[in-house]
């Protein structure tokens, strides 16, 4: 089969048609994102007691069900590693991992902002925010750890089965509000723990808002930033194919 | 009947640091693309010369 620049050409309108489709995905995302900011800006209520920093709720909760999707995602690809050894599985649970941790760290982040007006505090050792931060910092360290093995096969191993492991940290971030009767933050579905602040009651139009945000970022916004990923993950492949082959010379 | 608390700027702010991250994200893509493309031209120039 002929080969122009390491790629069949018989894989060529094929490759660009799944361009066209990431494009196409990555349009529609940026505009869902955008509606949904509007959404929350304009379309739900303003809640009497928080103001208007309750909006932040929106992609507050909504890029946690991202960043879990992505996790998920890393899981299935790092089992499927593990099965088939194709380093597209490996692609494909690096770019959950990488997706998911910015997705954590906007879920943090915007989560602080949030507690500043209605806790009177940034950040407090409540359980569900410590193991938020947990879960954070275990997708970093896989990104740090994975970064220094330098046998790709090993590398791919390692990170397959530290995928798969840290999973355990998403969902005990997801349920702990369910165990831990302590915790001061609210739950978004089903009753609040006893010592929860800040919790709201939710009107249909923020009910609506609510659930068009969080399945705009589980199906729009986290496929996007991972397929990109997978492709910038595959193109350092064939980089690292062709600079191999080159020094081999 | 209790004012509205004025918690705008907070909101701003998580938008803001949302922008921020997402934004630095696919900065940090396009970069990496672009370091990629261009270590790939040197390799086949490399190649070429050879």
């Amino acid at each position: 089969m002929s080969t122009v620049g390491g790629s069949h050409l018989s894989d060529q309108p094929a490759a660009a048609d799944r361009s066209q489709r990431l494009y196409a995905l990555t349009v529609i995302a940026a505009v869902a994102f955008v509606v949904t900011l509007l959404m929350a800006l304009f379309y739900a209520g303003t809640d009497s007691m928080q103001g208007l920093v309750q909006k932040i709720f929106y992609p507050h909760v909504a890029s946690f069900f991202g960043a879990f999707a992505a996790f998920g995602a890393a899981v299935a690809g790092g089992i499927q590693y593990l099965r088939t050894r194709q380093p597209r599985w490996d692609a494909l649970a690096l770019a959950g991992v990488e997706v998911g941790l910015a997705l954590a760290i906007i879920n943090l982040a915007t989560g602080s902002i949030w507690a500043r007006p209605i806790w009177n505090t940034w950040w407090t050792w409540d359980p569900r925010l410590t193991s938020a931060a947990v879960m954070a910092l275990t997708y970093a360290a896989y990104l740090m750890i994975r970064g220094g093995i330098e046998n790709p096969e090993t590398r791919r191993r390692f990170a397959s089965v530290y995928g798969i492991l840290a999973f355990g940290t998403v969902i005990f971030t997801t349920i702990i509000i369910r165990i831990r009767p302590d915790t001061i933050h609210p739950a978004v579905i089903g009753a609040s723990p006893q010592n929860a602040e800040g919790g709201f009651a939710m009107s249909d139009t923020m009910g609506v808002t609510f659930a068009v945000s969080v399945l705009v970022w589980i199906f729009l916004i986290t496929p996007a930033l991972m397929w990109w990923r997978i492709r910038l993950e595959n193109a350092s492949e064939r980089v690292a194919h062709k600079r191999a082959r080159l020094l081999s010379e | 009947m209790n004012d509205i608390p004025a918690t705008g700027d907070f909101l701003a702010l998580g938008l803001g640091v949302i922008l921020i991250v997402l934004g630095g994200f696919v900065a940090s893509l396009y970069l990496r693309f672009r370091n990629l493309a261009k270590d790939e031209a040197l390799i086949e120039q490399l190649a070429d010369e050879d």
